[in-house]
């Protein structure tokens, strides 16, 4: 579970993000809106552990920032950087040692290469790949540990058709083992019929959090809605 | 530590790997390694050098080359700290369950290789310091010591300082100012001791090779390692040396108790130095940087066809306000200033070797890269020579003004007639000609190498060819007629008819040359 209580940062006298609290139970996906500028990748940095804010995120009720937190937590940040010089296969090997991953990861990273069709791939060096490739390779790093929580930035940029349908899949079946789901992004179709809660950021604060069923009982879709709540007194 | 060491065993394995399996890189390799070797055993079995700056001389320069290394270093650490890292760094390793005091340790060792792979280059240096002061022959290893202690330094301060000062726009500003002042201060006790002594040199020495500086952490502490390079080791250089690479430890443990949550600072400066790299990697070194300020100006476009491309680069100048005078020509200004008054030497000729050597470092990395990497220049409707030329044309007129200024300048220095000094111009814009072209033919000819480095080399070499024949007959004419005028002359004439041939075989690169 990914709790966010009171997640408060400042840049200088700029507040970013002013006072949110969030929760992303097991089994659920939520998603993260918001217009340029709203808060969303201060949110995603602060929960990354990548920066210092007040408040507090837990990741399966341990400070997001302690090594036993890390080892649960998944994340694809917005750009994949990956190392030059190393193979597709050894950004995994490397992964299956920073977590301490039990031995048998191997097979799992085959799947996982595999379904984003990088098995024919896993001998080539960072620099050589796509960006839509780096993309792939990124998730499948995250996908690897088996993740509690799982927080993705925009993950479907760069993707082809074949790989966005797997990384659906994926995260389905992510949803149904229980794991946390965050995804943030600007494409609001990518997600639609994936998530069950919708936070929605404008100005550093949250315009809006609906469940699906609230959603649905207000027959309004999140693009409507999304609208309403960042457009109102602008 | 294991996983982190994966990554650095890994990158090594594949990187000498990939030298293997390709024979050209290998060569490639091989030949520069050998160009280095061969440089400096040349500089030291040349006996012919004129070496006669005192250990305070040099001790003073490499000093002051610190001070002013530390300014901008600091300087820029206020604003954006410092980082030993890379963005997959930031992505990979600082959200893994990794301790963050391994992950600092892991990113010292990648500053450690990086800066040792920038040493090398910086050997090729070494004759023309040997030029002016004689240097042991263990001098080279010293200065590699004290340079890369020092490198490795001056990002951890950064960060320690970015730390206390990142809180609040206050700190920073206290922190700007401290900074300032002291280097005022050293700047001032140059001054007075100038004025004082009445002589520029003496002046300068006595400022900056006193006690005080010499016991100054880390600056006066490295220079004093590098100074051995001249008087040659003795016990007192071990204890710098352990002075030095103790104060790094210290560092890094005062860096770890006063903030364990270092990575908002290092993600900072990450991001800051991706940037930087990837405005390196499209614009070249002395492109339009993210640091470049852009002015506000207000511009009609009047021309059509090529000329539109020419009135974009006039356009982009101003907005840079690199029009005139930018980094490159200042430097040269600088050099020859202090050849002439520091070390009354040489002359125009000299000059005019000392800046087309400075001019072909700043065009290394080529200028071509922003124009090229950008598809707009392949689809303009304009034949191929004609779009060169228009591309080409702000920078050689660049050259020229750049050149005219700077030989004036000389010209005056050192006393010389005007037609000298139009000719010392003009030759001085045919050589940034011909690196320009020069380049073009490179990426024809080396487009595919996937190391940089080696294109670089190839790059140097192919340039060297070129100006040989020219260099030689010049020097031939200078020999038997003992005129400047001549000389230059004949380099002049040399350079307009290689510019031409360069150009003519240049101009389908923007026909046939792959976008990206």
């Amino acid at each position: 579970m990914l709790e966010v209580t009171t997640l408060t940062k400042k840049y200088g006298n700029v507040l970013a993000v002013d006072s949110i609290s969030f929760t992303v139970n097991p089994g659920e996906i939520g998603v993260l809106l918001g217009p340029n500028g709203a808060g969303k990748s201060t949110t995603i940095k602060s929960i990354a552990g990548l920066l210092r804010f007040k408040g507090t995120i837990s990741i399966c009720k341990l400070d997001n920032k302690s090594i036993d937190a890390k080892k649960v937590f998944g994340y694809v940040p917005e750009t994949p950087a990956l190392y030059d010089a190393l193979t597709v296969y050894e950004h995994l090997a490397f992964i299956a040692k920073a977590y301490n991953l039990d031995e048998g990861w191997q097979a799992e990273a085959d799947r996982l290469l595999s379904i984003f069709d990088l098995t024919d791939k896993q001998d080539k060096v960072g620099k050589d790949l796509s960006k839509g490739m780096c993309q792939k390779v990124s998730l499948c790093c995250a996908l690897l540990i088996n993740p509690k929580v799982i927080m993705l930035d925009e993950p479907m940029i760069g993707l082809d058709p074949k790989a966005i349908k797997e990384l659906k899949k994926v995260l389905i079946q992510l949803k149904e083992q229980r794991c946390s789901v965050l995804i943030s992004t600007h494409i609001i179709d990518s997600i639609e019929e994936l998530w069950d809660k919708v936070l929605i950021l404008h100005k550093g604060k949250f315009a809006a959090i609906r469940t699906r069923s609230e959603v649905d009982k207000s027959q309004e879709s999140i693009e409507q809605l999304f609208f309403k709540v960042t457009e109102e007194g602008e | 530590m294991q996983p982190l060491l994966y990554i650095i065993k890994r990158t090594l394995v594949n990187t000498i790997k990939k030298i293997i399996k390709r024979p050209l890189l290998l060569i490639g390799y091989t030949l520069g390694i050998l160009f280095v070797v061969f440089i400096l055993i040349l500089s030291f079995l040349d006996s012919s050098f004129n070496s006669y700056g005192s250990y305070d001389l040099f001790f003073s320069l490499a000093v002051t080359a610190l001070f002013i290394y530390a300014y901008f270093t600091l300087k820029k650490g206020i604003d954006n700290g410092s980082s030993f890292f890379r963005l997959a760094d930031v992505n990979m390793v600082f959200t893994s369950p990794i301790k963050s005091n391994n992950i600092l340790f892991y990113g010292f060792l990648k500053q450690l290789t990086q800066i040792f792979s920038f040493s090398l280059l910086a050997l090729m240096q070494v004759p023309n310091l040997r030029r002016f002061f004689s240097i042991s022959q263990f001098g080279v290893l010293i200065i590699l010591i004290g340079f890369i202690l020092y490198m490795l330094t001056l990002p951890i301060i950064s960060m320690i300082i970015y730390s206390y000062t990142s809180k609040n726009i206050k700190r920073r500003k206290i922190a700007k100012i401290i900074l300032n002042l002291l280097f005022l201060a050293v700047l001032f006790n140059i001054v007075f001791q100038i004025i004082k002594e009445q002589t520029l040199l003496e002046g300068f020495t006595m400022a900056m090779s006193t006690k005080f500086i010499s016991y100054l952490p880390v600056i006066g502490w490295n220079g004093q390692i590098i100074a051995y390079a001249i008087s040659g080791i003795t016990p007192s250089f071990y204890v710098f040396l352990g002075l030095s690479i103790s104060s790094i430890f210290l560092l890094i443990l005062w860096l770890y108790s006063i903030e364990k949550d270092y990575y908002e600072d290092a993600l900072v400066s990450t991001e800051f130095k991706e940037s930087v790299i990837s405005t390196k990697a499209k614009n070249g070194f002395f492109g339009i940087g993210s640091l470049t300020k852009i002015k506000s100006v207000s511009f009609t476009f009047t021309k059509s066809g090529a000329m539109t491309i020419f009135q974009r680069s006039y356009l982009e100048l101003r907005k840079t306000g690199m029009l005139l005078f930018d980094k490159v020509t200042i430097m040269i200004l600088v050099f020859v200033i202090i050849m002439r008054v520091v070390f009354y030497e040489g002359s125009i000729l000299f000059v005019l070797l000392i800046s087309v050597y400075i001019l072909f470092l700043s065009n290394v990395n080529g200028r071509f890269t922003q124009e090229l990497s950008k598809h707009y220049i392949y689809l303009i409707p304009v034949h191929n020579t004609t779009k060169l030329l228009a591309v080409t044309a702000m920078a050689n007129l660049k050259n020229l003004l750049d050149g005219f200024i700077l030989f004036i300048i000389a010209g005056f220095l050192y006393k010389q007639s005007i037609p000298l000094v139009i000719l010392c111009g003009f030759t001085y814009a045919s050589f940034g000609s011909i690196y320009l072209y020069g380049d073009l033919l490179a990426r024809k000819l080396f487009g595919s190498f996937h190391a940089n480095a080696l294109k670089i080399f190839f790059k140097i070499l192919l340039t060297l060819l070129i100006l040989t024949p020219g260099i030689i007959l010049a020097v031939i004419v200078l020999i038997n007629s003992q005129s400047f005028i001549n000389t230059v002359l004949i380099l002049l004439s040399y350079n307009i008819f290689m510019t031409t041939i360069l150009l003519l075989i240049s101009s389908t690169i923007f026909k046939y040359i792959e976008l990206g």
